[in-house]
């Protein structure tokens, strides 16, 4: 590197010229996320926010109604409150539960056994099937009289469950199917595990520490930013949740499974009020803005980051 | 140096202004994507010449595609000189039919039957002037399908076809189970009755769903009630009225009784006719398209009876119905108008009901069909004969907010037990200012 710069012309004007040229490079580099993220993101998400201070059924003229839209949701909306409420139950069992399993089985998947790439693989597989063709197969597992699960129930004699049904059963039944796709974290854990030096455990072990003390003290602050990260990305799109939904519950039964992605989603294509289903989908943007804020906030109290040698940040 | 700095400078912008462009015309996009993914094409017979192009759309697929196809064939064979594009759009048609109104790209001639939802915003051509024009006679249609057609005292479409539901039955099992056939005119006790007798393990009488209050309506007309006031803009009062008290309790009833595996999701009618089909429930609520492939199937005995009448009640029936639409910036409408003339007359709509498919709106086609004295199509000819309202979707554009607080008046009574004359109370209420 050093080198390469000595054998240049010397001076700031020179140097500016590269840095310059430099640039130019990068800006060509990453032009082609740049232009599909303005043209496929940024101009209809400006396009939605002007949308949602209007009243528009997409044919007519949109009618400007300032704040009327977000008004609507706070005040005479009776689904909106119960969407955001079961949103929420959703998300905070998603999450965990996901970043407890996904750890649980990325370190039975480190240990070094005879057939371990075939259990990797087999681990992963299941979320590699996505959407609508998940949701499809889990109608028939969840099947309340002819599918596998309420077979197996019964051949041990207990009664069947009503997985789609009942009002009490169906939201933890759409959360396993959530918990289906836990192989994508679980390879993110894996590497993370890969990555803790061996010497942290060798130096445990001379201090007396024994495995849960070593999973506690070394392993789980090591993989923190994984875990970080996971917690985020799986935040997000539990928030987001509308395809189980769409497909396998409709919202119910007595709308206990209506997310608030799903209202969104009947607001602009059953009802095809746009305006309305705009302001609900800021709303949520700014809601998951400001829980993703929260958790990188309390990130420096509990992420350790290797590099900084420091510890915690 | 500088100068190409510059150009480039240019460059970068330009490409994000044009995007952000292509952003903010994000609906025409979907617009144009819609119409340009046919399923299916049309065919042209006749090859030399100028030739008139027509773009057709419509949600049938498949096996239900079939009979369109086969008028629009016969039409290119009359008229050579036209080149007609079947588009089948079997999902989210609403979405696509909207978002291509919304950017001009809206197909020539389109199958629709929400006109409260289409109509608002100038969308859709009204097509008085050209009935009048062309003295076509509104009076060869059933008077019922007519009003389907109108929205805000204009017409939108010329009727497609249209079928009446009723129950099917599956004889076998009612052998099996020792219980008589329904007859028409049953009442809804016998119904809960009947259900309850041919609801075993692994068998159910019938499937009922709190999710479709659509397919409700004919109980609630045949006892007196209804879900809005005629004109589609009141529900208290109506919703919430003595008669409904009784029949939601009846349905509740029904509800209990029935299976519900299929009360959910969006595949549900599909499944509820493949449970019917391989013998898991013996009666099953639908319309009369698939009746002559069960038929031809062969692999159940099928018998159809009307919907059971509530004592003292007259029965009802809900009507499926669609017209012939064209948009209001179509490039050839007067081309367009031929088409939708010939669909919807005596020989497009004779065309699309042979084999049994569905009723003709035109009422000599359907006497000359004979398909009400037909066994298995009698009960649905039954259910049109006192039928005098149109299904609430049809009365006001702002209907759809409305049903859903309905709905989940009733999951509410169905699925949690809730008390029915206090929930459907405050349900008339919320649903009342949802329609102002």
């Amino acid at each position: 590197m050093a080198n390469q710069t000595a054998a240049r012309p010397q001076g700031w004007l020179a140097e500016r010229r590269r840095r310059r040229r430099d640039n130019r490079a990068g800006w060509l580099f990453i032009s082609p996320w740049l232009i599909g993220f303005v043209a496929l993101m940024l101009g209809p998400m400006a396009f939605s926010l002007i949308v949602s201070f209007t009243e528009w059924n997409m044919i007519g003229k949109a009618k400007f109604i300032g704040s009327g839209n977000y008004v609507r949701m706070f005040t005479s909306d009776p689904f909106y409150f119960k969407s955001l409420w079961i949103t929420i139950k959703y998300v905070f069992l998603v999450v965990p539960l996901q970043v407890v399993l996904a750890i649980l089985i990325a370190l039975l998947l480190n240990r070094a056994t005879f057939g371990i790439k075939l259990f990797r693989a087999v681990f992963y597989m299941p979320s590699l099937i996505q959407g609508v063709t998940l949701a499809l197969i889990w109608s028939w597992l969840y099947n309340e009289d002819f599918g596998p699960i309420n077979y197996a129930l019964q051949l041990v004699g207990l009664p069947r469950v009503h997985w789609l049904t009942d009002p009490h059963i169906a939201l933890f039944s759409l959360v396993i199917i959530a918990l289906w796709g836990v192989g994508s974290p679980m390879v993110l854990y894996l590497s993370a595990l890969k990555g803790v030096s061996s010497e942290y455990y060798e130096a445990a072990s001379i201090d007396g520490a024994g495995p849960l003390r070593k999973f506690f003290n070394v392993t789980l602050p090591l993989i923190t930013p994984t875990i970080l990260f996971n917690v985020i990305t799986s935040l997000i799109s539990a928030f987001q949740t509308v395809v189980v939904a769409y497909v396998l519950t409709g919202g119910g039964p007595a709308n206990e499974t209506y997310f608030y992605s799903f209202h969104v989603y009947r607001s602009a294509f059953t009802h095809f009020e746009m305006g309305y289903s705009s302001a609900m989908a800021w709303v949520m943007f700014v809601l998951i803005i400001l829980l993703t804020g929260a958790i990188m906030f309390s990130s420096r109290y509990w992420v350790h980051y290797e590099a900084d040698g420091s510890g915690k940040r | 140096m500088w100068n190409s700095r510059k150009t480039f400078g240019l460059a970068t912008a330009a490409a994000v202004f044009a995007g952000l462009l292509a952003g903010c015309g994000g609906n025409g996009d979907s617009g144009q994507e819609s119409s340009s993914s046919p399923a299916a094409s049309g065919s042209a017979s006749a090859s030399s010449g100028e030739k008139i192009k027509l773009r057709f759309m419509t949600w049938d697929s498949g096996g239900t595609l079939k009979p369109y196809q086969n008028a629009i064939d016969e039409f290119v064979k009359q008229h050579p000189n036209y080149e007609v594009k079947v588009e089948s759009v079997p999902d989210n048609y609403d979405q696509k039919l909207l978002t291509s109104l919304a950017s001009n790209t809206a197909p020539d001639v389109f199958m629709a039957w929400n006109f409260p939802m289409y109509t608002p915003g100038g969308g859709l051509e009204p097509l008085d002037s050209y009935i009048e024009r062309d003295k076509v006679d509104m009076g060869m249609y059933y008077d019922i399908i007519v009003n389907y057609m109108k929205y805000d005292g204009q017409i939108w479409g010329l009727p497609t076809t249209f079928s009446t539901r009723a129950i099917y039955y599956n004889k076998k099992l009612f052998d099996e189970a020792g219980v008589p056939y329904p007859k028409d005119g049953w009442t809804w006790s016998e119904f809960t009755d009947t259900v309850k007798k041919l609801t075993k393990p692994g068998q159910y009488g019938f499937i009922s769903t709190p999710d479709d209050i659509f397919t409700m309506q004919p109980y609630f007309w045949s006892n007196g009630g209804d879900l809005v006031s005629d004109d589609g803009r009141h529900t208290d009062g109506v919703f919430n009225s003595e008669q409904n008290v009784k029949t939601i309790e009846f349905l509740k009833g029904l509800y209990d009784v029935s299976s519900k595996i299929n009360s959910s999701g969006k595949f549900s009618t599909n499944n509820g006719l493949e449970s019917f089909e391989t013998g898991r429930i013996a009666m099953f609520d639908n319309g009369m398209w698939p009746i002559n492939d069960i038929v031809k199937a062969g692999k159940i005995d099928l018998g159809v009876v009307t919907h059971p009448v509530p004592e003292g009640g007259t029965l009802k029936g809900i009507v499926h119905t669609s017209g012939y639409s064209m948009p209001k910036n179509g490039k050839n409408k007067e081309a367009a108008w031929e088409l939708i003339k010939f669909m919807s007359g005596p020989e497009g709509s004779k065309i699309i009901t042979a084999d049994k498919f569905s009723f003709s709106p035109v009422k000599a086609v359907d006497e000359a069909s004979g398909y009400a004295n037909d066994p298995l199509l009698k009960p649905f000819a039954e259910e049109l004969k006192n039928s005098d309202k149109i299904i609430a979707g049809n009365r006001y554009e702002k209907w759809s907010q409305a049903e859903d607080m309905l709905k989940s008046a009733i999951q509410a009574i169905f699925v949690n037990g809730a008390d029915v004359k206090s929930t459907i109370d405050k349900a008339a209420k919320d649903a009342e200012k949802a329609l102002q």
